[in-house]
């Protein structure tokens, strides 16, 4: 237990420094979005250690405290498994959840190497309207067929007049011999398959604004990332451990209330 | 109508003269009542950017947000009858309050546009939930330094525990609240980005830190590792801690107040 205190000590100051670090060189860390950690590491990681060593170091406090999470957690749920007979279902319910909230933590970890280490990311695809796109080697072709675009025509923005604020690009997704169509938007991506297609920018922005020879378009960035699934998976178990752990708090203080 | 710069200039003015109120009186309800001006300002600042910004999220909405929850949970402390160190609890909130909204109001980010992909539940939800567990936090802090102040020298542990259990009761709630504010920052990160880690962005190694640091707060109190004076101490810590790693980075360039 000592060990995991001082772990997350050691992570407040690394991810502070870390903090200094991407503020001050945003480029060498920005390409991490697109590119797995360790084509990163043997690009820009290795050769710039005076500013991205914290990262290698957050690397290995976060395996440690994976390590000792997993550990120590499993080293209780079997004494808690062997109590379990002396104990109320509902006690025993409740004294599960920080446990189950410490394997949540180590699943989020997990999804996130995954992620950096499995991930395929296609950074950008412009689309048009009517010209099908090939995603990679996956087989699939996506064309846009249509881009329709909210403009906002209120007072209470001034500067927004005329802007865009709605996105919807109608997509056409082609995998060999089946089609569907779908709809991108802000914060709406479309998923096809194991690729997720997620909007980055589009054109125009303004009412009668951009270039005429190709004012419709869209710039996609495709991801095929099994990581996802792993942290979505941990956040959920987490989320429950923790309704089950403030639940239980609350249900055993009334009724040691209501005993006394 | 004032501007949002207006109600919170205001709203910050007012919350400076109301610190020296809870030295003078220990009455609950003047105590919330003073408060209740400054809370009023600061929600009609907050109302005032959204305005300006809805359905996206107002750029730098937190320096603004997070003193109206702080103010909010401190007429909460105020009306904690039953607990001796809330007066002492609610001196040093008032006095945080002072400074964070005194430092947004001198240090403003205000200037900026809203941001398209600022458009999504998770973003707003990211935000407010943000702010709401900086307060938390605070509150968690103060609760430190009351049981410090009161125990000065006292090296009895039973009543000791007793009094940083107010501290990690608040700081337990914020832990909850800033772990769902991450959790609905990645999940909008993810739709947005297509990644749940933007690099681009360093908030988030700010906002991990202060996870990190009120994960070792809890696993200090679960499991009596430390004294409890040194987990007083770093509970109290928290305060400065949530100044550097989150407030700091929301500063923007000086502004003279006229």
């Amino acid at each position: 237990m000592k060990l995991a205190i001082y772990i997350c000590l050691a992570l407040v100051m690394d991810l502070g420094y870390g903090y200094l670090s991407i503020k001050r060189h945003t480029t060498l860390f920005a390409p991490l979005n697109d590119i797995g950690v360790i084509e990163w590491s043997e690009t820009y990681g290795l050769h710039n250690l005076e500013h991205t060593a914290w990262f290698f170091i957050l690397i290995i406090l976060l395996t440690f405290l994976g390590v000792n999470t997993f550990i120590c957690t499993t080293d209780r749920m079997l004494v808690l498994t062997r109590a379990r007979k002396n104990m109320e279902p509902l006690r025993f319910m409740f004294s599960l959840a920080p446990h189950v909230m410490h394997y949540a933590v180590l699943i989020i970890l997990s999804g996130y190497l995954c992620s950096y280490l499995f991930s395929t990311v296609i950074p950008m695809k412009s689309l048009i309207p009517g010209m099908p796109v090939p995603i990679g080697n996956s087989g699939l072709t996506v064309t846009m067929q249509k881009l329709e675009l909210d403009y906002y025509t209120g007072r209470r923005m001034p500067l927004f007049y005329n802007y865009a604020l709605g996105v919807q690009a109608r997509l056409l997704i082609a995998d060999g011999a089946h089609q569907r169509q779908a709809t991108l938007g802000i914060n709406d991506p479309v998923w096809s398959g194991a690729y997720g297609i997620f909007l980055k920018d589009y054109s125009p922005r303004k009412k009668d604004g951009g270039m005429k020879r190709a004012s419709d378009r869209v710039d996609v960035s495709i991801r095929k990332d099994y990581g996802v699934y792993f942290y979505m998976a941990g956040m959920l178990f987490f989320f429950v451990g923790l309704l089950f752990y403030v639940y239980g708090m609350v249900y055993f203080k009334l009724l040691k209330k209501g005993t006394s | 109508m004032p501007t949002a710069q207006i109600a919170f200039k205001l709203a910050a003015l007012l919350y400076l003269v109301v610190i020296p109120l809870p030295f003078l009186t220990s009455n609950r309800k003047i105590l919330i009542c003073g408060l209740l001006p400054g809370v009023c300002f600061n929600a009609m600042a907050i109302f005032l950017r959204y305005e300006l910004a809805w359905p996206m999220v107002p750029m730098y909405i937190s320096p603004v947000m997070f003193p109206f929850f702080l103010g909010l949970l401190s007429m909460c402390v105020a009306l904690n009858k039953k607990d001796d160190q809330s007066l002492t609890a609610l001196k040093v909130c008032l006095v945080l309050l002072g400074i964070f909204s005194l430092s947004a109001v001198l240090f403003p980010k205000d200037f900026y546009m809203p941001y398209w992909k600022f458009n999504s539940l998770f973003a707003h939800a990211f935000m407010a939930m943000g702010a709401l567990g900086k307060g938390f936090f605070i509150v968690s802090s103060a609760y430190a330094v009351a049981a410090l102040v009161k125990h000065r020298g006292n090296q009895r542990a039973e009543l000791y525990g007793a009094d940083i259990a107010g501290s990690f009761f608040w700081g337990a709630t914020g832990y909850a609240v800033w772990t769902v504010s991450m959790f609905c920052g990645e999940m909008w990160s993810y739709l947005g980005w297509g990644t749940p880690v933007v690099w681009d962005d360093a908030a988030i190694l700010t906002t991990m830190a202060t996870w990190f640091f009120y994960t070792c707060f809890l696993h200090l109190h679960l499991t009596g590792t430390w004294s409890v004076r040194a987990r007083a101490w770093y509970a109290a810590a928290g305060a400065p801690m949530i100044y550097i790693f989150n407030a700091i980075p929301d500063f923007g360039p000086y502004r003279a107040l006229f």
